[in-house]
């Protein structure tokens, strides 16, 4: 839009000392004539903005005598206040006692009696600013700063210059809309705590900041997004809002698969907890009666090997059907595939829970009481879930790769439940053989098990060192197998 | 904004024609290869509406999935600035073992929003759905249209900066197709962008003042609505005569 000046108010303007600086926004009295552009070919749908003849005939009538409002978009550029220039701000309202539409904004220090100033004045503009906040920038050589809302005191002018074309004069223009960012902690100092405005205040900033992620997605981020952020301030920021988004979408992914696979409602934990107990009954007999080798607590040293197994081999399972039972989802929108498997062991992870009743009644049932050892149970825990997770990354990009083989690759791994000590404990087996057995990465979770629940010992270092070893393993291997795969997700569903 | 230069989407082929990822066909032996989009380019700036017409099979659904994010380009380069909301297909991305009420906070959750905030909003989007009790069933019971609409309450909500539709507003009744122009003249007001992909060319029309016609995978023709749509009927009356 080309704004014509032809008005007595435009002449202070050009003279010499009332020129605008370069690093200065003055507020003056709204210029009088609009002139608004027309396009070429008007569109018969688009209502075209037509000048009023009767405001513009009004308007030359009164002359300078009257000042209305005008609506029209600015460019506001913001710099520091240096302690010296303060003043100048409080002199504002007492300069926009003669206007209007300056009163309204201005109400509580307008001073009627003060002279219209015709002269345009200047204010510098500062915004609202992060207190007791810095942060450092990634590309920011060398220095933490204070973090400046809206200034660009954070970036790096080395970067900022390549499309600023205020600092870089062969940079392509850009169109600056209209400002309507609302500063991270206006909500606390503009309301009374309890207020409803605080609370609704508060629910759009963090809704504003929480559509961080989605822009986060694009390809390309605009300055308004990078500056939105839910949590804090400060260098920590970007790993806070990372961990959060993640969070969230780890819970509705886990979330939601829970339900599409195992249904809804109490009888979910009665599913988890049948299918070990059966299996723990069907190879208790085994031992017991079959093979005759009952051993110590052979119920208990069962459990300790099929709740762990249990929870590898069914995330294996649901990790290889993950992007089918996903398909909708994938075709539609973007979303995070690297947490897909990480998905699939946190929703196992949950039946897992349940199942370990499994193991406090074979405790029970086998009069073995609990000991101090039991305490290194989360740091078994742990390595238990690392190692479904990174069998996870494998088992996803297995099940696109084979499709037709998923059946025997569930096989195979159900062969290392018996290529361990799974059926019997490792020193009840043949001492020849055991070296062989501590090589199946699922020999030391079942041993630390029985450490922790039956023999009421510290794991060995070894029983947890070999997983941890496979985890690496296979995480340094899949992972960038899966990071490259899973660009292509969407075209195999 | 939406800027594409030369964007080629690839689909590999094994030997049994079904679609694999290029490790599978590393993995498993050599097969065929197509593009379904090749040097497609254009630029669509704020606040324009844009349809994709062509023939079935032409790219529209290819290309709005390389916007949304669902398929990376295999060639060439994307710059979008802004949220973006997509319905690419009658699904609309709602898993059918999951109520209303469970879909919606999970694709608020996947668009972008956190947990808290998706919870809060979950009742505003079950209002706008219309769905009433129905929201707290499976989407298994779903008419299309009913699926459409919750997807376009969940896009709502997440008050996206660029949409994109794929045929979705075709399943949509007289009233939400109604609702669908409000809220995109809308957007398209405040500087949004709207693509939308379809044979309904009226209904194209009342959203879009600019199309792109997409035929094998590239650009034939970009210009307004009211000049290219026309020369697409006029081609396919033509091919449908020569008996193409």
């Amino acid at each position: 839009m080309a704004a014509e000046l032809g008005d007595p108010c435009r002449k202070p303007l050009e003279q010499s000392d009332e020129r605008i600086g370069r690093n200065r926004v003055r507020f003056g009295p709204p210029f009088r004539r609009v002139a608004v552009e027309v396009a070429a070919e008007p569109d018969p749908r688009i209502d075209v903005a037509e000048r009023d003849a009767e405001f513009v005939r009004k308007l030359d009538e009164d002359g300078p005598k009257r000042r209305d409002p005008v609506l029209m978009m600015v460019r506001i550029k913001m710099r520091r206040v240096a302690p010296d220039e303060a003043p100048e701000a409080i002199e504002l309202r007492r300069e926009l006692g003669g206007s209007p539409c300056w009163r309204s904004l201005a109400a509580p220090c307008v001073l009627p009696s003060q002279p219209r100033e015709t002269r345009p004045f200047e204010l510098d503009v500062k915004p609202d600013r992060e207190l007791r906040a810095f942060a450092s920038v990634r590309c920011r050589i060398g220095s933490r700063v204070a973090v400046h809302h809206q200034a660009r005191t954070r970036h790096d002018p080395a970067l900022v210059r390549l499309d600023d074309p205020a600092v870089d004069a062969v940079a392509e223009p850009e169109v600056v809309g209209v400002h309507d960012e609302q500063s991270a902690r206006i909500h606390v100092f503009k309301y009374p705590r309890g207020s409803h405005e605080r609370e609704a205040s508060l629910v759009a900033h963090r809704r504003q900041h929480s559509l961080d992620g989605v822009a986060s997605v694009s390809p390309v981020l605009t300055e308004q997004d990078r500056r939105r952020a839910p949590l804090g301030t400060g260098p920590m920021r970007p790993a806070l809002e990372w961990v959060s988004r993640t969070a969230d979408l780890l819970w509705a992914l886990t979330e939601s698969d829970l339900r599409f696979r195992y249904g809804r409602g109490p009888w979910r934990f009665v599913r988890w907890l049948l299918e070990p107990v059966a299996i723990v009954g069907v190879y208790l007999f085994l031992v017991t009666f079959v093979l005759d080798k009952p051993g110590l607590a052979a119920g208990l040293s069962l459990a300790c090997a099929v709740v762990p197994f249990q929870l590898v081999m069914l995330t294996i399972g649901n990790a290889m059907t993950a992007l089918d039972a996903r398909r909708p989802i994938l075709l539609n929108m973007r979303l995070n595939r690297m947490l897909l498997p990480v998905s699939s062991a946190l929703t196992e992870a949950v039946g897992f829970a349940s199942s370990l009743l499994l193991v406090a009644f074979m405790m029970a049932a086998y009069q073995v009481a609990p000991t101090w050892s039991i305490l290194w149970f989360p740091l078994v825990f742990v390595v238990n879930v690392l190692l479904a997770i990174a069998a996870a990354y494998a088992a996803t990009l297995l099940g696109i790769w084979l499709r037709e083989l998923r059946a025997f690759v569930l096989s195979f791994v159900r062969i290392l439940f018996f290529v361990g000590p799974g059926l019997v404990a490792l020193d009840e087996t043949e001492r020849g053989v055991r070296n062989l057995l501590k090589l199946n990465p699922m020999t030391g979770l079942f041993e630390a098990y029985r450490d922790v629940f039956l023999y009421g010992q510290r794991p060995a270092a070894w029983e947890l060192a070999a997983p941890l070893a496979t985890v690496v393993l296979l995480l340094a291997v899949f992972v960038p197998l899966y990071r490259a795969e899973q660009r292509q997700f969407a075209k195999v569903v | 904004m939406i800027v594409a230069t030369a964007v080629g989407v690839q689909f590999f082929f094994n030997r049994h024609l079904r679609v694999v990822t290029p490790g599978e066909a590393r993995l498993r032996g050599h097969g065929t290869t197509t593009w379904g989009l090749r040097d497609v380019a254009f630029s669509i700036g704020s606040g324009e509406g844009t349809a994709l017409i062509g023939p079935s099979g032409s790219g529209k659904t290819t290309l709005l999935r390389v916007l949304a994010g669902v398929y990376e380009p295999d060639h060439g380069q994307l710059k979008i600035r802004g949220r973006v909301a997509s319905l690419l297909s009658v699904e609309a991305g709602l898993m059918s073992l999951l109520t209303g009420r469970e879909n919606a906070l999970l694709l608020g959750v996947i668009g972008g929003l956190s947990r808290r905030t998706m919870v809060r909003a979950i009742e505003s989007v079950k209002g706008r759905s219309a769905l009433g009790d129905a929201f707290e069933r499976p989407v298994l019971t779903y008419s299309q249209g009913m699926r459409a609409r919750l997807g376009l309450a969940v896009a709502e909500e997440l008050e996206p900066q660029i949409l994109l539709l794929d045929e979705v507003h075709e399943a949509l009744d007289h009233e939400f197709r109604a609702f669908l122009q409000d809220w995109a003249h809308r957007m398209l007001a405040r500087g949004g962008i709207v693509i939308a992909a379809g044979h309904d060319h009226p209904m194209l029309s009342s959203l879009c003042t600019r199309a792109i016609w997409l035929d094998g995978g590239s650009v034939c023709e970009d210009g307004p609505f009211d000049v290219v749509q026309p020369r697409y009927l006029a081609a396919v009356r033509e091919g449908a005569s020569s008996g193409v």
